[in-house]
């Protein structure tokens, strides 16, 4: 995954909004609601056969569990896409699918620019938005979308910055 | 003696009725019913595999992880006996 130096602690992690979830798993309510409608539908027509219950109970089971499945793969998605502040760096956890992964990090005295943005009605409510990271390497950005409570990441980044530049560092001389 | 022919209904009342014909689709065949359940087990197997690998590899948070897998193998279960089970009444309701 990612390899933590020895005085290195995590501060934060940072997962996006549970709105984020609700949104992509909205559809599964379908696989809930849609098969007992079927069912009666089919049963006013006529076009069932035999033990009518135990065939609307095998074919419901068998689509609720691939709703179930379908809805752990979406939540390990939303779950392992994360955002680590420790002490000393920030790593960005991308998790695209199963079979992709992106993991990126910068130093904490890299980062040149904190911007958050907040858009939209629900997004005001529910206190969520943008957080984007410009950093001092050339045309390096990082962008973290819907993140909870973002005016505060962005303090605590603010002030782990502060605690990081004031600390002195050693510095070996070499001698002659 | 002349008669006229009795026209007699094959099917009930229900003027729907004739939409039983239908039915044969969902009358279903024991091997294929079985290998249905057979399919699915197999892709609840090749799922869960891939779950609890990303889990044990990348998850964050052991205790969070071991809610989730709990929660994701219970209802699995109940679901998947539920399924057998209510296969295997159907199949023997006829």
């Amino acid at each position: 995954m990612f390899d933590l130096g020895s005085d290195e602690k995590i501060v934060l992690k940072v997962h996006r909004h549970k709105l984020v979830l609700v949104f992509k798993s909205f559809f599964l309510v379908l696989f809930v609601l849609l098969p007992p409608v079927l069912f009666w539908f089919g049963g006013q027509v006529g076009i069932i056969k035999g033990n009518e219950l135990a065939l609307f109970s095998s074919i419901y089971s068998a689509i609720l569990l691939i709703g179930w499945m379908i809805f752990f793969i979406i939540w390990t998605d939303y779950y392992l896409d994360v955002l680590i502040v420790t002490d000393k760096r920030i790593i960005d956890i991308e998790q695209r699918g199963f079979f992709k992964r992106e993991v990126s990090t910068v130093r904490l005295e890299s980062i040149e620019d904190i911007t958050i943005s907040v858009s939209g009605v629900i997004a005001t409510f529910l206190d969520y938005g943008t957080l984007k990271l410009q950093t001092a390497a050339e045309n390096r950005e990082f962008i973290i979308y819907d993140v909870p409570s973002p005016s505060q990441v962005k303090s605590t980044i603010f002030e782990l910055q502060n605690t990081q530049i004031a600390v002195p560092k050693s510095v070996k001389i070499a001698q002659p | 003696m002349f008669q006229l022919p009795i026209y007699k209904f094959q099917t009930d009342s229900n003027p729907l009725s004739s939409l039983n014909l239908g039915g044969q689709f969902l009358n279903l065949s024991s091997e294929f019913a079985w290998l249905a359940v057979g399919l699915l087990g197999v892709i609840f197997l090749i799922a869960s595999f891939i779950l609890v690998y990303h889990w044990k590899k990348f998850g964050l948070d052991k205790l969070v992880m071991t809610k989730m897998a709990l929660s994701y193998f219970s209802v699995s279960a109940v679901l998947l006996t539920t399924m057998v089970i209510s296969v295997a009444i159907y199949l023997n309701s006829f």
